[in-house]
């Protein structure tokens, strides 16, 4: 699992390589929390190279977002796969979520 | 003069109980699915169930420091894939485990049992017995299954 950063404009977009589960998550955690820790706050998270999430991603994922909701900053998903999707629905994270389908809709709405 | 295609297959793979040995495990269900060409669908959801129970194991099968073995047993037959997974930790059958809030605000959420609900969600079915101080759990992905949002009947 890779994760790549970069910046665009005022927005951060991360992007997710691979699977996230167990064995992987602590670090996409880490990079979530250094980032945040930066005041980066307008993240856009590209998942379109994520084959994969189990529980130990969406844990990770529920704890930026809610790190960020206090920062008051914007946290935007986008390139969901549908295995991905799937996990989210069954979870109920797509109403607690802001999942885009296209990385430029997600740069805009995490500008805003 | 006949070739034979065996629709059954099965591999055992024994791992220890650290997270370290978790890869090992997709690894072989990874080569499975490839040497079988089964659908992608039901190796990821596979992979993401088995995922949940290993991660459990580890972390809370156990309160002494000491070496584990795990052992999963992975079959292809016709119609499924199949991982029965047989450990010596303490008694947990993830059948019991609630059902977490699906709802509510970001505030209110939790994934404390998110694991064993997407596990009963993906599988087809999910059996657990407890045998001789040992855990054993079947999960059965049938390969033809379309995911829509179904609910699953459970064993």
């Amino acid at each position: 699992m890779e994760v790549r950063e970069e910046s665009v404009g005022v927005v951060t977009v991360m992007g997710v390589k691979g699977r996230i589960d167990s064995t992987t998550a602590p670090r996409l955690g880490q990079a979530l929390a250094g980032t945040l820790a930066a005041a980066k706050n307008r993240l856009v998270l590209d998942l379109h190279a994520t084959e994969y999430l189990s529980s130990a991603g969406l844990r990770v994922l529920l704890l930026a977002a809610k790190q960020v909701d206090q920062a008051q900053g914007k946290l935007v998903l986008c390139g969901l796969n549908d295995r991905v999707r799937d996990v989210f629905q069954i979870s109920g994270f797509d109403s607690i979520l802001t999942v885009c389908g296209h990385r430029d809709e997600a740069l805009v709405l995490a500008a805003k | 003069m006949a070739i034979r295609h065996p629709r059954h297959e099965q591999v055992e793979v024994v791992m220890r109980n650290h997270l370290d040995d978790l890869p090992l495990v997709a690894q072989a269900l990874h080569a499975l699915g490839v040497r079988r060409g089964l659908p992608r669908n039901a190796v990821v959801d596979m992979k993401i169930a088995l995922d949940e129970i290993l991660s459990n194991i580890v972390k809370y099968g156990y309160d002494d420091n000491r070496v584990h073995e795990i052992r999963i047993r992975l079959t292809v037959d016709g119609s499924a894939v199949e991982a029965e997974i047989e450990d010596d930790g303490r008694a947990f059958d993830p059948l019991a485990v609630p059902q977490p809030s699906l709802s509510g605000s970001l505030e209110e959420r939790h994934v404390g049992g998110l694991g064993m609900h997407l596990v009963r969600r993906l599988m087809s079915e999910v059996s657990y017995q407890r045998v001789a101080d040992r855990n054993r759990l079947v999960l059965r992905r049938r390969l033809d299954r379309r995911t829509e949002g179904k609910t699953n009947g459970s064993a």
